[in-house]
């Protein structure tokens, strides 16, 4: 498969832990949520808002019998809302699990820690407390989310403090 | 904590159960050589598996009790009520050591010496004192109250001398009676066999299976509209539409647990607490095997333990006044479960003082929860809702038993979270029932749908009282305001209104739409009445609830969600949070305080104006039940008494009007049924029309000035009303005699 976008499984020369990596599209990013969190990626699907939810709920998705609730990576990074269908990927949490909503989801790459950078100290705190540093590919970052912190239940008690 | 561990712990705490059974079994028939051997496999049991997992403290405790338990079994000693209440302290301090493992791990430092000492002196004195009441029965055959032994440092009640066991011969007559009433299966051979034909699961994994099936169900639902025009697919479809259904029920059924788990834990309460209060009570238990979903049971564990607390203290007088007041001194305490369609009744009946209705008024004028003059004008059955209210007590003094306010509030309100209902008769002198209505399964319930902000939402049918339509043109005068609060004239009497829209989007105008239809549900969440203004109503349906994540829980607005028919999802309402949010106050108990006011008003009963065939004929409001619309192919005949199978219930259709006879021949007509309750059982009547409610005026004959009845002033028509009692019973084979009265203009 083509990658549009040129990012590529960095030089394998190097030695280093390999971690499976999936990589999302939000806006111009590339976005990367550690595989052994995702149970399953389901694309296009409108999520059914909740009126009255804290602004990261994206909404309720139809999930294998359950009702599942969905953060929407774009209102917890201040983007702007995107109309039409999203990605959802669906990421066991602590207290059961959601859905994360994307723009839409790219391969999954296999990166080393050679290649991992924290987070730079320029960034802003909400960034700061969403996001695991970087992998840098041959012409693009990677940026890691925290999926621990992007659940709902940390979100939530995270904004009544 | 390890596999075995758990398997243990949960394995004894069935046996400790069983045992807790046994004891009080025991009681009755003190020389069951079948009972004393089940007890003594349980605590043998947890002796010989504590000493395997290294549980020191539970397997000293055990052993002690083994002991004793041993001569019991061995006919060395015969247990007396003094022993029982020793054995019942075992159970008691065992269980102790399980909690405290199953929490830590680990046993606890806790020290049982006394408990244990106490077991020994149990064995000695009794033992030799045993002996001595054997002779004295073999040479006499007569039986006196015994000498309390030394060692006793239980509190002795006038109650507490054992009765049967004293006589052998009487014994071995009476000991068969008290098993069958109750309902107490032979227990050893039916632990045997039930150990082998049943498996525990885990309830996770039955949750699991009951959301597959609801997937199920919704992937059947969309597959059968995708192959409805495929003539070929017909026959496979209609087979995965039976399975599916046959599924469902069986998963259903899986959670269902009979009564007998939560009754089975009485006859314990009751035993100690009549001891503790010197009361005489005995406990009647019927129904057991009356099965009910799981989490329901737990839900009515706590307002069943509390109704029963509350009978024994309230309820049931010490034994000199009930026989000063010509009753058994010993107290009736029934406990009955049944099913009814889709509802279990948990009655809780004693035959004590009843309650008092003006001790009950005068509490409730001296607590502040209604005022003097409102109180004088109260019925008997008005103030005995009064009992209900929060802070409610009418114990002279506060026990540890009950009586501490939070009584009767609390059972409503726990039965009323699981959709139940809660019902309460007494007649002074004579006893006192209380009825738990509680759904079968929480899993599914029956809900409307309405519509409001281009989405759809759930509104359990529980809480739903009526709908109102207010149709564009009526749209601009329909509410009326006081100050920003929207409301609406129901029947004369002001509806407070919450506009969903606006609740849901703050900020949007109260208003009704001109352009387009407006519904009202008018809601009643724990007595909190009010009208909800939605969009639109789509169909009723029978909805799967699914949790929702704590963080859309913590909203408050939600208790769930569901995929409906149309694989769309939609929220369901919580009607009580719903009250609270929009600040509409417990204002039930006023309104009929209200409604009794006015004499006059107080004699008008609200009635159904229905027409059949051309009459009008009125059906009191209180007896309807439901209005179904449904095809005449759904009405059945025995004989030629038509019925219709309604929620899995026969019920009678009385079809005086013609109704059904008018419409033969042609079976996808629609017909419309109002179900009544007519007493205990429900009733059908068939009516081409349903006009209006109203309040009936009495009509006094001319003359005698007498009420006549059987007729009512129905906006100001002289309208005949429905004899309810008159529909013939199924099976009775006598013809029904309703009888429509024609119409006459006054």
């Amino acid at each position: 498969m083509l990658n549009p976008s040129g990012t590529e499984l960095s030089s394998g020369k190097k030695a280093g832990a390999l971690v499976e990596v999936c990589s999302v599209r939000l806006g111009q990013t590339l976005f990367g949520v550690p595989i052994r969190h995702i149970l399953e990626i389901v694309g296009s699907a409108r999520p059914q808002p909740v009126p009255l939810a804290p602004v990261y709920v994206g909404g309720l998705v139809h999930y294998r019998g359950d009702v599942l609730t969905t953060v929407s990576l774009r209102q917890l990074l201040d983007l702007p809302p995107k109309d039409g269908a999203q990605a959802i990927l669906v990421i066991e949490g602590a207290g059961g699990n959601f859905g994360l909503l994307v723009d839409s989801v790219s391969e999954v790459l296999t990166v080393s820690s050679v290649d991992f950078e924290p987070n730079p100290s320029i960034l802003g705190e909400r960034q700061r407390a969403l996001l695991a540093g970087a992998y840098k590919l041959k012409d693009t970052l990677l940026v890691m989310l925290d999926t621990e912190r992007l659940d709902p239940l940390r979100l939530g008690a995270s904004q009544a403090a | 904590m390890d596999e075995l561990t758990r398997e243990f712990l949960i394995e004894s705490q069935e046996g400790l159960d069983r045992m807790e059974r046994c004891l009080t079994d025991l009681e009755e028939r003190p020389q069951d050589a079948g009972l004393l051997g089940e007890i003594f496999r349980s605590v043998h049991t947890i002796k010989g598996t504590t000493g395997f997992l290294g549980f020191k403290r539970l397997e000293k405790l055990a052993h002690a009790g083994e002991n004793l338990l041993g001569l019991l079994r061995d006919g060395k000693l015969s247990a007396d009520r003094l022993i029982i209440t020793g054995l019942l302290k075992l159970l008691d301090g065992l269980r102790v050591i399980l909690k405290i493992i199953e929490a830590e791990g680990g046993e606890g430092a806790g020290e049982d010496t006394a408990l244990i000492e106490q077991l020994g002196e149990l064995q000695a004195p009794a033992h030799a004192h045993a002996e001595v009441r054997r002779a004295e029965t073999t040479v006499l055959a007569t039986a006196g109250p015994r000498p309390t032994p030394v060692t006793a440092d239980e509190p002795r009640t006038p109650s507490s001398h054992p009765r049967p066991a004293l006589e052998p011969s009487e014994m071995v007559a009476q000991a068969p009676a008290p098993a069958d009433a109750d309902g107490a299966k032979p227990r050893a051979p039916a632990a045997g066999t039930a150990a082998e034909s049943s498996l525990r699961v885990d309830v996770a994994l039955l949750n699991r299976m009951m959301n597959l099936v609801g997937e199920l169900v919704l992937t059947r639902n969309q597959v059968l509209q995708a192959t409805a025009a495929d003539p070929k697919m017909t026959l496979l479809s209609r087979r995965l539409d039976m399975v599916t259904a046959d599924l469902r029920e069986a998963v259903m059924k899986a959670r269902m647990q009979p009564v007998s788990n939560i009754f089975s834990k009485m006859p314990r309460i009751v035993r100690d607490l009549s001891q503790s209060l010197g009361r005489r009570v005995r406990l009647q238990m019927e129904g057991q095997e009356t099965e009910l979903d799981k989490s329901l049971l737990e839900a009515i564990k706590d307002p069943l333990t509390h109704a029963v607390r509350n009978s024994l203290d309230h309820g049931i007088e010490l034994p000199d006044v009930r026989q000063a007041a010509g009753k058994d001194p010993e107290g009736l305490l029934k406990l009955r479960a049944v099913q009814e369609g889709s509802h279990v009744v948990i009655e809780v009946s004693d035959d004590g003082a009843g309650i008092a209705v003006e001790k009950v008024r005068g509490k409730a004028i001296e607590r502040g929860l209604i005022t003097p003059e409102r109180a004088i004008q109260l019925g008997e059955r008005e103030l005995l809702q009064l009992i209900f209210l929060p802070g409610f007590s009418t114990a002279a003094a506060v026990t540890n038993v009950s009586g501490r306010g939070v009584g009767m509030d609390v059972v409503r309100t726990n039965v009323e979270r699981i959709g139940g209902k809660v019902e309460i008769d007494s007649r002074a002198g004579k006893g006192t029932t209380l009825r738990l209505r509680i759904p079968l399964t929480l899993a599914i319930i029956p809900a409307l749908i309405v519509r409001s902000l281009e989405q759809s939402f759930a509104l359990p049918q529980g809480a739903l009282s009526e709908l109102v339509h207010i149709p564009p043109e009526a749209a601009a005068k329909a509410i009326e305001w006081i100050e920003n609060a929207p409301l609406y004239r129901l029947r004369g009497r002001l509806l407070p209104l919450v506009f969903l829209d606006r609740l849901l989007m703050p900020g949007r105008e109260c208003r009704l739409s001109g352009a387009q239809d407006n519904f009202i549900a008018v809601l009643d969440a724990d007595g909190r009445r009010f009208g909800l203004v939605v969009d639109g109503l789509a169909d009723p349906e029978e909805i799967v609830v699914k949790p929702l994540s704590a963080v859309l829980k913590n909203i408050g607005l939600y208790s769930g969600a569901t995929v409906l028919g149309n694989a769309d999802l939609a929220l369901i309402l919580d009607p009580g949070s719903i009250a609270l949010k929009a600040g509409i106050a417990m204002t039930a108990e006023e309104e009929t305080v209200c409604a009794v006011e006015d004499e006059k008003e107080a004699a008008r009963i609200e009635y159904l104006l229905v027409e059949a065939a051309g009459r009008h004929a009125a059906v009191p409001l209180a007896d309807v039940l439901r209005i179904e619309q449904l095809p005449l192919s759904r009405i059945e005949y025995i004989g030629y008494r038509p019925v219709l199978n309604f929620e899995g219930q026969l019920l009678p259709v009385e079809d005086s009007g013609g109704i059904l006879a008018a419409a033969a021949g042609n079976p996808e007509a629609q017909i419309i049924v109002v179900v009544c309750r007519e007493g205990n059982r429900h009733v059908g009547i068939a009516v081409s029309h349903v006009l209006d409610v109203a309040a009936g005026d009495d009509l006094f004959e001319a003359g005698t000035g007498q009420a006549s009845s059987g007729v009512t002033l129905l906006k100001n028509r002289v309208t005949g009303v429905v004899d309810l009692g008159g529909v013939a019973a199924l099976g009775s084979g006598e013809q029904s005699h309703v009888e429509w009265n024609q119409e006459a203009v006054c």
